[in-house]
């Protein structure tokens, strides 16, 4: 199945924006975590935020990492069975689940919108001025992109890799 | 009745092939559901993935893994350990067990051993004449063998939970890292035993002992082997916290191995940190839905009612630690270690003190069965980090790692039945 | 009708024995119409992460520290000023003024409050012996990361903080990428970093305090006769352990002696300095608008009658 060219330049950028996202975002934590040691050491001072920064940093990149191995579908999972089906009960599993995926993803990134709002009206800040829904708000993205792809792998489903 | 049909409809799912993320995530919101509690939960859960410093260790370890993978790292391991003891017969697993051991200890968190060292290792056992079985045993199983060694993130925990409880018993630091000391030890004894005796008539590659073989393969690595000294080195001397360590490291290894060796260029480095990161975060996902599904088991309470019962029906000792073996593997294989020795210690202590069970000792239990759940069915870490990093399906994994399994469990009943064993470099009567 | 609360004292600590002694005696009197359900050892997260849980109505109370409750009640910071009292009495004076107050803010911030328990104050502990500012200012001094009450109490006496986790603490102190902590005899004794200090400085740096609370929407669902004696039980309960922890404090300062740490004393006039920076910095504070001037002013007052 082919999608239209107008489609395919929007993930084009897509998986472009969210690789961009993930090499700023690891740099930074380890440009952040080398600096504060070499600040402290030599400079005897510090970067106040540092520390939260990195704590928010592990959260981007298990989601914006969990985004991007969604693409093909490559997450663990237990194939002991599926390894020793017939291939049209295969990739009928494959859509199911892809499915069942599909909707959990979806139903994590609504409830991540409803955490994200109540971060919103408390108006905590998280990292210096960066107020605490912002770094939240890349759950319920991420669940959404999550969302997106498995849709596609229910109507595309990817043939099993054996070994 | 309609909680059981889901939850059995999500099982066949799990079976089928859903991925293990989105199971746990599927029975946590079933079950919150059905609990009456609002899944906005799920979100909070997840969001304490930013509650603790130490997961930092987790993508900064791995980069530093992947980033030695691709350079000849392995290579010089290998020509250093066959010049040293590639005479002996069995050598270089010896190396490989010790290293495990050694940076576990240091790193702490589950599954980092298998993604640094492990991707090291695995090729470089391969190479040195290893069954492919083995080695994928080796390296999966090892990567939690230094759980009892200083400094070592959970035997800490254990020590802080501990100490906060007042049992007028010292359960400081540094009696548990002495306390450690001879349990490590007889795991990596046995396991080296074990590695010696099922390849006593097969074929590893032998090489003659040379001084000057030696010397060349220690200066070829002289970049690489104080490594475990920088990290060690610059936690001890105060230059960084332990949190900061796998900074650090990432930092050296990236410079050795980019501007030093040259054998990764600069251009490689974007897609090195997306394919490391991008298998961080499957890992911490499954991480942080995990701490929801925990949180569920909490809520309703399931850890203070199975203890409730323990104290109803066990009256000897013997049999409570029979049974707590049992409860802490099952508990090893479901949960994360430091959801378990946060939720289940401050319970268990109480009871494990009436049966008259040394907290020092108990924590050493504790932490050597756990350190098997990492690589037990159905929900190892460890199986899930090896079969992402070498690309084997799972079913490989348990069976290749089976005969460690009994070896470690041999050793785990030995640590918990000879309470000696923990306790006697511990000037305390026994 | 259940009430979850949440704590991070661990099951089988006294407070947690209190706790449950309370919840029995309150499901007795009102036969079981409510029953209160506790989930200890900080099992369900920090006091930020429980308040969250409060706020979605998975947990409907805690034992939560001060600073995490100024959101409902600002002027619960005006007790944590740094140096604001010099003694305990001077702190029996303040509370018997404005913890009714305290409470009643509490209440209409959202969350019924059962009264306040002593943690004790906050000393300064170190490897070497500190009198003066100037001498803290030369040390490595730890402040936990992401506290913005502990980096503004460093910065309003001009001394340049080490933020880490308090994971890394003990290993820190160790290792000496810190040489110099605040916290408070119990804390210093549970958390083992007697061991690795060997002076306290003799002056009440901080008051470190904690409230019982449940989230009014959920209290309200109780009817008025059983809420009263959930009250009464409750206030009764938190009252008996705050003055329980004054005592372990004082035991807690005995032990540290024991364990050969030395107590120093400043000289009068460093004393003074400690004192005018902080007060100026707490003006400086209570200015900017987040707490109340008139009931700042007040407190003075009562604690100045005792000097
Ligand atoms: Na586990
Ligand atoms: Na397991």
């Amino acid at each position: 199945m082919k999608s239209p060219a107008f489609l395919q330049r929007v993930w084009h950028w897509l998986h472009l924006f969210e690789e961009g996202l993930l090499l700023f975002i690891f740099i930074g934590m380890m440009g952040i975590a080398v600096a504060q040691i070499i600040l402290r050491n030599v400079f005897h001072t510090g970067i106040e935020w540092s520390d939260v920064f990195l704590r928010s940093a592990v959260l981007w990149i298990a989601l914006i990492g969990a985004m991007i191995a969604s693409r093909t579908g490559n997450h663990v999972q237990i194939d002991v069975v599926r390894r020793f089906m017939p291939e049209w009960l295969q990739r009928w599993g494959a859509r199911l689940t892809s499915a069942a995926t599909m909707v959990v993803a979806a139903l994590f990134s609504w409830h991540g919108v409803r955490f994200a709002y109540l971060e919103w009206q408390d108006q905590t800040m998280a990292i210096g001025i960066v107020p605490s829904w912002v770094v939240v708000s890349i759950i319920p993205f991420g669940f959404a992109m999550i969302a997106i792809r498995y849709l596609i792998l229910t109507v595309n489903p990817k043939p099993m890799v054996n070994e | 009745m309609s909680f059981a049909f889901a939850l059995i409809v999500i099982l066949i799912l799990a079976i089928l092939g859903m991925p293990v993320f989105a199971v746990l995530t599927a029975i946590a919101m079933l079950g919150f559901y059905f609990a009456e509690v609002d899944l906005a939960v799920m979100a909070i859960e997840l969001y304490r993935l930013t509650d603790t410093s130490i997961l930092l260790a987790l993508p900064l370890f791995t980069f530093a893994g992947y980033v030695l993978s691709e350079s000849n790292t392995s290579h010089r391991l290998v020509r250093l350990t066959q010049a040293l003891i590639g005479s002996v017969h069995g050598g270089l697993a010896f190396v490989a067990l010790i290293a495990c051991a050694l940076f576990t200890a240091l790193t702490g968190a589950s599954g980092v051993t298998i993604v640094a060292l492990g991707a090291l290792l695995y090729p470089a056992l391969k190479e040195g004449g290893y069954s492919d079985k083995f080695s994928l045993g080796l390296v999966t199983s090892s990567g939690s063998l230094g759980l009892l060694l200083p400094p070592s993130l959970p035997l800490i925990l254990y020590s802080i939970i501990a100490s906060q409880m007042d049992l007028g018993v010292d359960v400081s630091l540094e009696t548990l890292f002495i306390a450690g000391l001879l349990p490590a030890a007889l795991m990596l004894v046995l396991l080296c035993g074990y590695s010696w005796w099922s390849h006593r008539n097969v074929e590893t590659r032998k090489t003659p002992f040379s001084w000057r073989e030696v010397g060349a393969a220690c200066w070829e690595a002289k970049w690489e082997l104080p490594l475990p000294l920088v990290i060690l080195g610059s936690v001890y001397s105060g230059l960084v916290a332990v949190s900061e360590a796998a900074a650090l490291t990432a930092a050296y290894v990236l410079i050795i191995e980019v501007f030093v060796y040259r054998e990764v260029s600069v251009k490689a480095l974007p897609r090195i940190i997306r394919e490391s990161m991008v298998m961080v975060g499957s890992i911490l996902l499954i991480l942080g839905v995990a701490m929801a599904f925990t949180n569920y088991l909490i809520d309703i309470e399931v850890p203070s009612r199975l203890f409730d019962w323990m104290q109803r029906h066990v009256d000897d000792r013997l049999t409570f630690l029979l049974l707590l073996n049992i409860f802490l593997l099952l508990l090893g294989a479901m949960l994360d270690i430091f959801a378990a020795l946060i939720v289940v210690v401050p319970l268990l202590l109480p009871v494990a003190i009436g049966y008259g069970i040394d907290p020092v000792h108990l924590g050493i239990i504790f932490l050597a069965n756990m350190q098997i759940g990492y690589f037990t069915p159905p929900v190892g870490m460890n199986l899930f980090i090896a079969s992402y990093r070498f690309q084997k399906p799972v079913l490989t994994l348990y069976q290749s790692t089976i005969p460690f399994f009994w070896v470690l469990l041999a050793a785990v009943l030995i640590i918990t039945y000879v309470p000696e064993l923990s306790l006697m470099l511990l000037d305390r009567g026994l | 009708q259940t009430i979850k609360i949440a704590s991070l004292a661990p099951d089988g600590s006294s407070w947690m024995t209190e706790f449950r002694a309370a919840g029995d005696t309150i499901a007795k009197r009102t036969d079981k119409r409510v029953q209160l359900k506790f989930y200890p050892g900080g099992v369900m997260g920090d006091d930020q992460a429980v308040l969250r849980k409060i706020k979605i109505g998975q947990l409907h109370g805690g034992a939560l520290t001060a600073g995490s409750l100024t959101e409902f009640h600002p002027n619960l910071q005006l007790y944590s000023l740094p140096l604001v009292f010099r003694n305990l009495d001077e702190v029996d004076a303040a509370r018997k003024a404005f913890d009714p107050r305290f409470q009643k803010g509490l209440e209409e911030g959202g969350m019924v409050s059962f009264g306040f328990a002593e943690g004790g104050f906050a000393y300064i502990m170190s490897t070497q012996s500190l009198t003066t500012i100037d001498d803290v200012r030369k040390r490595k001094v730890w402040i936990p990361s992401g506290d913005q009450f502990a980096a503004d109490l460093v910065s309003s006496f001009n001394i340049s903080p080490t933020p880490l986790p308090l994971s890394d603490v003990l290993v820190s102190l160790q290792s000496g990428l810190i040489d110099t902590v605040a916290t408070s005899p119990i804390g210093a004794l549970a958390l083992q970093w007697h061991n690795q200090v060997k002076y306290v400085t003799d002056l009440p740096l901080v008051y470190v305090f904690a409230s019982f609370v449940i989230d009014k929407k959920a209290f309200n669902k109780i009817n008025e006769a059983d809420q009263k004696i959930v009250r009464e039980e409750l206030t009764n309960m938190f009252a008996r352990l705050d003055k329980q922890n004054r005592q372990d404090n004082l035991s807690a300062i005995d032990a540290l002696k024991k364990q050969g740490l030395k107590f120093v004393t400043p000289e009068p006039a460093a004393i003074q300095e400690w004192y005018s920076t902080a007060e100026k910095a707490n003006q400086k504070l209570v200015n900017s608008g987040k707490l109340s001037n008139e009931a700042y002013q007040q407190l003075l007052n009562i604690v100045r009658a005792k000097r």
